[in-house]
């Protein structure tokens, strides 16, 4: 009895995803169906140029390298920002709004880490809702996520770059 | 590179009496263009170049122990060396790997080892489903499966995840997760099993069980089975079952040793203060030859505090009850009391210094035998 339970153990784990609910695909967002939620109507996406001086800067004080530009989608106020930023040691691609300095909403877009894949939740991600940068920091504690840690400091650099790069916009 | 390349090889493609035919705005569009190829590459995360596909990270931790009643030499270790290979087939499709060196040499009558800790490929079967095959960290516990040195407190790992938990413990076999919402999640895996009998050795020692995926025994097999909740930031409740079918894999019409493990723990963040609790128990069939073994557990809590963001002190309290194998026929009950700091120079490298006080309740054993006072230096990428 148990030797053909353990022999078919392997073959459950596959049964079990061919039951599993497929219908929630939409936890992962599209950049368009991200911006889509961010805007009434989607403007078109410009592009931030960022020299040297301010890429230096903006590691310094988010810890990410933004690159020699950014593409951004701005209206009503408010920028939008589509950020890759690892995890351990895979990136993570997040949509990040701000508003008035402030973060509106961060998502997950896509999470291709092994473990962690809790951030992408609201329960988790709406902790940055409001944050703004004090001082170079984040000016609230986000609390982390046992077994996450190394993606919940991720999303915490991206979001002090996303502010960084809404401050540098004429 | 990619992106600079593409817009070089934009302003490349626009040649002088070429340039003179175009309006700045029509350059300025085909810019556009190309770098929104560029940045729908980089979301898809495909590319041209196959090394973009590949991800490297690592960590490292060097210790130092020095035994303050004992004779026994203190010790400086390279205790861990690791590289992280990784490589996307696709947003659904990928492969991770854990490749190390411990204690810095390794080989014939040397004191570390070289070992794949993890090889697997892990498919998205939906968004909140995800199939993981080869080789895969056990998933119970708290350090077994993240146990990069800048996320702990301690020089050296809690004995609870040392001698209850075999950890780093690595097994073969299948296992599905489904992320259920709200932040519980559950994992089921099928896979290798332990080998504790070793003629001569140390046969109900469960760390000397672990057969490390190396031309293992497998004529029996175990299940795990975890639920976890971390539906509030901040809070981290599990609890995990194993079964093993027979820990002395025996040949066919010899007796076999079931075992059962359950573990179980809690951990909440307030603020800058953190609290831990873990509970782990295994059970044996009294096949096992030895009474006292057929029960070993551990209790584990711990107390950390950051007083900055790049400080954090804490105190740690560990009971644990396990049979060393060999010609032991009582179990060794010991408890650990650890106080020490961490300091991160960077988020990802760390200081640590640490004071241990070891305690034993069993006959023969020396108290101060085993006090310590340890440093590290710990890393990740």
């Amino acid at each position: 009895m148990r030797n053909r339970l353990m022999k078919h153990t392997a073959g459950l784990a596959l049964l079990l995803c061919l039951f599993s609910p497929a219908g929630a695909e939409d936890v992962y967002l599209s950049v368009p169906d991200y911006m889509a939620q961010q805007f009434v109507t989607v403007p078109p996406p410009a592009m931030l140029w960022l020299d040297e001086t301010q890429r230096k800067a903006a590691l310094a004080l988010s810890g990410e390298d933004p690159g020699f530009r950014q593409r951004y989608w701005r209206a009503d106020g408010k920028s939008a920002w589509v950020i890759n930023v690892i995890g351990k040691d895979h990136p993570i691609t997040l949509g990040i709004s701000v508003k008035d300095g402030k973060i509106a909403q961060l998502s997950v877009l896509i999470y291709r880490e092994s473990r962690g894949w809790e951030v992408r939740h609201p329960f988790f991600t709406r902790q940055f809702d409001q944050a703004q940068l004090n001082r170079g920091k984040l000016d609230r504690n986000i609390d982390n996520i046992t077994g996450a840690t190394l993606s919940v400091r991720a999303l915490q650099r991206a979001a002090r770059l996303a502010l960084w790069l809404d401050q540098q916009l004429p | 590179m990619l992106k600079r390349s593409m817009l070089a090889m934009a302003v490349a493609a626009t040649s002088v009496p070429a340039f003179a035919a175009q309006s700045v705005e029509d350059l300025q569009k085909q810019i556009d263009i190309l770098a929104q190829e560029v940045e729908s590459l980089k979301e898809n995360g495909s590319s041209a170049s196959p090394l973009d596909k590949l991800s490297i990270g690592g960590y490292g931790e060097i210790h130092y122990n020095n035994y303050l009643e004992r004779d026994k030499d203190d010790q400086i270790d390279a205790h861990r060396f690791v590289l992280f290979f990784g490589y996307d087939y696709s947003d659904k499709v990928r492969f991770f790997s854990e490749f190390e060196l411990e204690h810095s040499l390794a080989g014939e009558g040397k004191p570390g080892e070289v070992e794949l800790e993890q090889a697997y490929i892990q498919i998205d079967t939906t968004a909140n489903t995800k199939l993981t095959l080869g080789q895969f960290l056990v998933p119970v516990g708290i350090l077994n499966e993240t146990h990069e040195p800048d996320t702990f407190y301690g020089v050296e790992r809690n004995n609870l995840e040392s001698k209850i938990i075999p950890a780093t413990w690595w097994e073969a076999g299948a296992m599905f997760s489904q992320d259920l919402g709200a932040g519980l999640t559950y994992d089921i895996a099928g896979h290798s099993g332990l080998n504790m009998f070793t003629t001569g050795g140390t046969p109900n020692k469960i760390r000397s069980g672990r057969q490390k995926v190396a031309e293992a025994n497998g004529n029996k097999g175990a299940v795990t089975g975890r639920v976890r909740y971390a539906g509030l930031p901040g809070l981290d409740v599990a609890a995990t079952v194993q079964y093993q079918q027979d820990v002395f894999q025996a040949e066919p019409g010899f007796d076999s040793v079931a075992g059962v493990l359950i573990e179980a723990h809690a951990r909440y963040t307030l603020g800058a203060a953190t609290f831990t609790v873990q509970h782990a128990q295994w059970e044996f069939d009294d096949a096992i030859g030895v009474e006292a073994a057929e029960e070993q557990s551990g209790l584990m809590g711990e107390i950390s505090y950051k007083l900055t963001e790049k400080f954090g002190v804490f105190a740690r309290h560990t009971e644990l009850d396990w049979n060393d194998g060999g010609a032991d026929l009582e179990n060794t009950e010991r408890t650990d009391s650890t106080a020490g700091v961490n300091y991160w120079i960077m988020p990802r490298v760390v200081l640590k210094a640490d004071y241990t006080d070891v305690h034993y309740d069993t006959d023969g054993k020396d108290n101060d035998a085993d006090d310590n006072i340890s440093l590290g230096i710990g890393w990740s990428f």
